[in-house]
């Protein structure tokens, strides 16, 4: 296993700093002290590196998400499932496309989950945490000086039907925001027969002690809907592009979001959450957030392999209000 | 949506007799996903021959049932090629490129 994974990465030379190259296709990613240097057969674009990391982090936590990934304006990644994932630079920006800059490549799922294991894994010094608040950890600048950090190999939770632990002082402190507000557990009496088929647990408290930011997990399922609740705090590495309807109920705290066109990422609009604030977005856009304070937030999606078909040939509702028949 | 800038492909069914079926299947913003979604349509109907418009670029790509058997040839036996082939005439190239590609990588 570990040696299919090494075949499928084409690691180049190590630069002064200690950091590899790394190519895929026609593209090649480098990194210095400050940035990561994407090469593509269009020229050159470049990245902070500690938005790099923290955007590879999440595409790869997730297996690519929901639609699109996009790392920032320009470059990014769309998910086309079992037919592979498609890296681009531009080709969802209008500037870059009416420019003719635009690139893109389709790739395998496991060639590129592989190149981008290897280049967290080579990249990211021991004290940054990619999934951590700025106020949480350490710098991703500089030389390489050992690494990773353990934190890149976190697996996402993904429950198929409900979690049933709560997470303990052992092994999930909670967070120094969130000291004041605790949950206290339910109580649940049951006949022994039925223990497997139910479970109660306190969301509030789960989430205090969550130890990452911007990474929605799945935490209960029935069938296509899926409640991933997640804790955030300053800004999310990643702009995501719609590839179906999704919603989000702030359950404390504060977020900003900032609406694009998907396709072109001409604005579209503000939207500044407060506690209770729900919000059902289209299809056909991408968001970006930022928490000034930390936050929970319950993301609720739709898992229905067949939705991005479906809106993609216009046989279902880009809107959310269009789905109850309303406008 | 479907936005014509990003999905630029236009996929449509092309009869024997009467050429291409003027109503669109898909819209695809890369030639891979307009080959997936002429293999789709193959799936669902059992038909077989197909246009592939790249209005962007104002190419096109005929998909004959041959060429249509060797992509589904080289997409189980050599995935890394079918990919290659279908990236590479996404930036530039032809039908002429993509037949002599297929003869010569997808025998059967």
């Amino acid at each position: 296993m570990v040696l299919e994974q090494k075949a499928l990465v084409e690691a180049g030379r190590t630069n002064d700093l200690g950091y590899k190259s790394f190519r895929l296709g026609g593209y090649e990613f480098e990194r210095n002290a400050y940035f990561t240097v994407i090469h593509y057969p269009g020229g050159e674009y470049h990245m902070p590196v500690g938005e790099f990391l923290r955007a590879v982090q999440r595409d790869i936590g997730w297996n690519f998400f929901y639609g699109m990934v996009k790392f920032d304006q320009v470059f990014g990644t769309f998910n086309f499932y079992d037919n592979g994932v498609d890296m681009f630079l531009g080709k969802y920006n209008d500037a870059w496309q009416k420019s003719g800059k635009a690139y893109s490549e389709m790739f395998q799922n496991e060639r590129i989950s592989a190149t981008f294991k290897a280049i967290l894994e080579d990249w990211v010094p021991p004290d940054f945490n990619p999934w951590a608040a700025p106020r949480e950890t350490g710098s991703p600048f500089g030389r390489k000086r050992g690494g990773p950090h353990p934190a890149i190999f976190r697996k996402r939770i993904v429950t198929t039907t409900m979690i049933k632990d709560q997470r303990t002082d052992k092994t999930h402190p909670v967070n120094e925001a969130f000291k004041d507000i605790r949950g206290r557990e339910g109580e649940m009496k049951i006949k022994p027969e039925y223990a497997e088929r139910f479970g109660l647990l306190n969301l509030y408290e789960y989430l205090a002690r969550n130890d990452v930011t911007w990474n929605p997990e799945i935490v209960s399922a029935v069938e296509y809907s899926l409640f991933c609740p997640t804790t955030e705090e300053y800004i999310l590495p990643i702009t995501h592009g719609n590839d179906r309807v999704e919603w989000f109920l702030l359950l404390n705290g504060q977020i900003s979001m900032e609406i694009r066109d998907r396709d072109t990422g001409t604005l579209l609009a503000y939207l500044h959450m407060k506690p209770g604030d729900c919000t059902a977005m289209p299809a056909d856009i991408s968001h970006n957030l930022w928490a000034p304070e930390r936050s929970m937030l319950l993301v609720w999606e739709n898992g229905n392999p067949e939705l991005p078909e479906l809106i993609r040939l216009g046989k279902t509702p880009t809107a959310p209000l269009e789905e109850f028949g309303l406008k | 949506m479907p936005s014509p800038i990003v999905n630029r492909y236009a996929v449509h069914f092309n009869l024997p007799e009467e050429g291409k079926v003027p109503h669109i299947i898909g819209q695809e913003p890369s030639l891979l996903m307009a080959v997936e979604s002429c293999l789709k349509a193959h799936r669902s109907t059992g038909h077989t021959d197909f246009v592939i418009e790249d209005t962007g670029k104002g190419r096109q790509f005929l998909v004959t049932r041959d060429r249509l058997l060797r992509l589904i040839y080289l997409r189980h036996n050599d995935r890394p090629r079918y990919f290659e082939i279908l990236n590479r005439l996404d930036r530039d190239g032809d039908q002429d490129e993509l037949a002599s590609f297929l003869v010569e990588h997808a025998p059967i």
